[in-house]
């Protein structure tokens, strides 16, 4: 069995604004394990990046506990030890705002080196980055001495992978680190990070809208909806087997481009109004959207629990995996009439 | 015959850099018929947001024209005078840009951003309740709290929410022709479906245009009627959606389909071999020749011409 790297208990980060108070994580418990890729999706806006900043000590937790290799983490980065520092780094959503413009290349992937005290001298760092340009794809001759505004959204995203990975982490948090990557240097991304996974046995939080990415790098994934997690399940369980009313929707709205994954989509509509992260709906915060929603699911929350080994649901018509209160055959003729409905709507607006 | 909104032949743009001036974009071709919706899609640094960027003029100052047209409705964008390019910012080109965070103002509240856009987009805007319009606007592209998102600084916004305010910046006034740079990488599939959509919605009932940048191929599929692929500054196959899909003919288009990750699983692929060119001093004839396993002599040598290898699709290569 493998170990448990980061522990995260009852997690909640709020923020409060003068419109009313936000609540980004509500109430989340999971755990990553050494050299394991755990997924996030889910809606925008419901506390993905929100979480892997908490992780990262960006964000100060408002409730909850975080370990890391069981030392408490669970306060912002300016607490924690410096060799924890050193062993967790984020690649953020928007590469641009992300990188100090005025900077070299050489100097934005040196300069966490720097900091480390892993180089000595210029000439050093400058080797070191070199390395680190080529495992990224990107060619150290041309790329090294540019600033981040010559560069295309692309290779901005490249140079920071290449300064999340430079001193060695065991955890990196990769929110969105491929969006503006085509497929085929997406593909050589990924196929790097994962030999970097393997030989420095490192963790990834892994966070993207992309499902057919997830669904090839991610052991395990978890389903996010306005701060609460839905559904988590090894990667192989969430796609084919998927329990949760959201997770179906989820992946049936995703635009594919061959016959085979079509069949693989659950065929259900998203629907519906996405409700207020300030003024969240009672019972089960998806029955807003939910085609099955029943008496209860207005009532109480339904917590997250194992429905089989290693599979766990947050839904109370979800009771194991033989035992699913709802039927989605049942919906589709009502989802076509709703999609007049809707067309009805949108033509006046 | 259908009418033509945009057409940009032979354009030739590059960078000054400290090694010299690159030579990027390199005899681009692309064309655009009224209420007609095309996808670009192509490596990254194959040069799309450049062309986009020389569309609507707002091309960085180290950016060098080097020769070309860009016709709009018969006028040469190139050639215009500065009031006459404010005119078709304005009024006629729109653009989502390819970076939310990089584009809105870090020191201005979401509301603030928006009057100015409103401002000046729209005609009589004396009279306008800019709150108002704006939280229709942002109904209208599935933001939730619309209240909460007029009042906030773009720090407080999650990555998709940004995206949003800037999709409803863009389609604050309607316009001839909507460029679309990588619009949904931050959305999750629902709403890039709803948001989508509603564009397409737009762009139908009102006769309009777009271009739709983007690596996403799924999405690309769903949403655009003909499709241009890009490598290394050029175009080197043109064909409707089905098609290139169904029967991509360019080995570079061949390697880009095969690249996209499946949700069947199966795992990634390699990509395609090789670096993107470099373009102080890029290949000869063919730029993709030094990645291509199919090269021969003459791709070396001279630039394949734009050829139809069958209705509606044209391919740029000298082994076809
Ligand atoms: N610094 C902040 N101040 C106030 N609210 C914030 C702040 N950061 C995030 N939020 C809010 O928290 C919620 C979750 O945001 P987060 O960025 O975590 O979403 P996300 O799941 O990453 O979404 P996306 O997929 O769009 O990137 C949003 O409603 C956002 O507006
Ligand atoms: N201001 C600049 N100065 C110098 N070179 C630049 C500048 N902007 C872009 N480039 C270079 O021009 C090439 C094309 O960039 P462009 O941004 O057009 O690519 P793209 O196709 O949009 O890529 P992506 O998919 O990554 O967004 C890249 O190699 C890039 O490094
Ligand atoms: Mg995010
Ligand atoms: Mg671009």
């Amino acid at each position: 069995m493998a170990e448990n790297l980061i522990e995260v208990k009852n997690l909640k980060k709020y923020f409060d604004m003068e419109a009313g108070t936000v609540k980004a994580i509500d109430d989340i418990t999971f755990t990553i394990k050494e050299n394991e890729v755990f997924g996030l999706v889910g809606e925008s806006g419901s506390g993905k990046s929100t979480t892997g900043k908490v992780l990262m000590g960006i964000h100060p937790p408002t409730e909850g506990e975080i370990s890391f290799r069981e030392h408490d983490i669970s306060i912002s980065s300016s607490g924690r030890a410096k060799a924890i520092k050193r062993d967790m780094n984020m690649v953020f959503q928007d590469p641009g705002g992300s990188l100090n413009p005025t900077k070299t290349v050489l100097d934005i992937v040196g300069l966490p080196l720097r900091i480390h005290d892993m180089v000595d001298g210029k000439k050093e760092m400058a080797k070191e980055v070199y390395q680190l340009l080529n495992t990224v794809d990107l060619d150290p001759e041309r790329f090294m001495y540019r600033r981040p505004n010559d560069l295309g959204q692309g290779e901005k995203q490249a140079v920071a992978i290449a300064r999340a990975i430079a001193t060695d982490p065991s955890f990196v948090v990769l929110d969105e680190p491929t969006s503006a990557l085509d497929v085929s240097i997406q593909a050589k991304i990924m196929n790097i990070l994962i030999d970097l996974q393997d030989e420095y046995n490192m963790s990834y939080l892994f966070i993207t809208h992309d499902l057919g990415l997830m669904r090839n790098i991610a052991d395990r994934v978890a389903i996010m909806y306005l701060g609460r997690f839905f559904e988590v399940a090894d990667s192989h369980v969430f796609f084919e087997t998927p329990l949760h009313p959201y997770t179906k929707v989820l992946l049936g709205s995703f635009p594919t481009t061959t016959k085979e994954e079509e069949k693989l989509k659950p065929d259900l509509k998203a629907r519906g109004e996405i409700p207020s992260a300030m003024d969240l709906p009672s019972g089960c915060r998806f029955h807003t959207r939910c085609p099955f929603k029943e008496e209860k699911c207005l009532e109480t929350e339904p917590e997250l629990v194992e429905v089989q080994e290693d599979h766990f649901v947050a839904c109370h018509l979800v009771n194991g995996v033989d035992d699913v209160e709802y039927d989605v055959e049942e919906v589709e003729q009502e989802e076509k009439e709703f999609e007049y409905d809707i067309e009805g709507i949108e033509m006046k607006t | 015959m259908a009418e033509g909104l945009l057409e940009i032949k032979d354009l030739d743009v590059g960078y000054k850099t400290y090694r010299g001036v690159t030579s990027v974009l390199y005899n681009l071709n692309l064309k655009v018929n009224r209420n007609e919706t095309i996808g670009v899609i192509g490596e990254s640094g194959c040069g799309k947001t450049t062309t986009m960027k020389t569309i609507n003029q707002i091309l960085p100052d180290n950016a060098v024209i080097k020769s070309g047209e860009v016709n709009f409705k018969g006028k040469d964008i190139l050639n215009m005078t500065e009031k006459e390019l404010v005119k078709l910012r304005r009024r006629n080109v729109s653009m989502i840009p390819q970076d939310p965070t990089a584009s809105l103002n870090p020191l201005f509240k979401v509301k603030t951003q928006m009057k100015d856009v409103l401002k000046y987009s729209r005609q009589n805007s004396e009279d306008l309740d800019f709150k108002e319009e704006t939280i229709k606007l942002f109904n209208s592209v599935a933001l939730s709290d619309p209240e909460r998102v007029y009042d906030s600084y773009p720090f407080q916004l999650s990555g998709g929410m940004r995206q949003r305010v800037c999709i409803a910046m863009s389609l604050a006034a309607p316009k001839d022709l909507l460029i679309a740079d990588e619009p949904t990488t931050n959305l999750d599939v629902t709403i890039q479906d709803q948001v989508l959509r509603l564009i397409g919605e737009i762009l139908e009932e009102m006769n309009f245009s777009a271009i739709l940048v983007s690596q996403a191929l799924g999405l690309v599929k769903k949403f655009v009627d003909k499709i241009y692929v890009v490598y290394g500054g050029t175009v080197i196959e043109i064909a409707d959606t089905e098609k290139i899909f169904e029967n991509p003919i360019h080995p570079y288009t061949k390697g880009l389909i095969e690249s996209t990750p499946k949700l069947t699983g199966g795992g990634f692929s390699s990509g395609i071999a090789g670096q993107t060119p470099d373009y102080i001093d890029p290949p000869s004839g063919c730029r993709f020749h030094p990645r291509c396993p199919h090269h021969s002599e003459d791709c070396k040598t001279e630039k394949p011409k734009m050829r139809e290898f069958e209705k509606n699709h044209y391919v740029a290569c000298w082994r076809q």
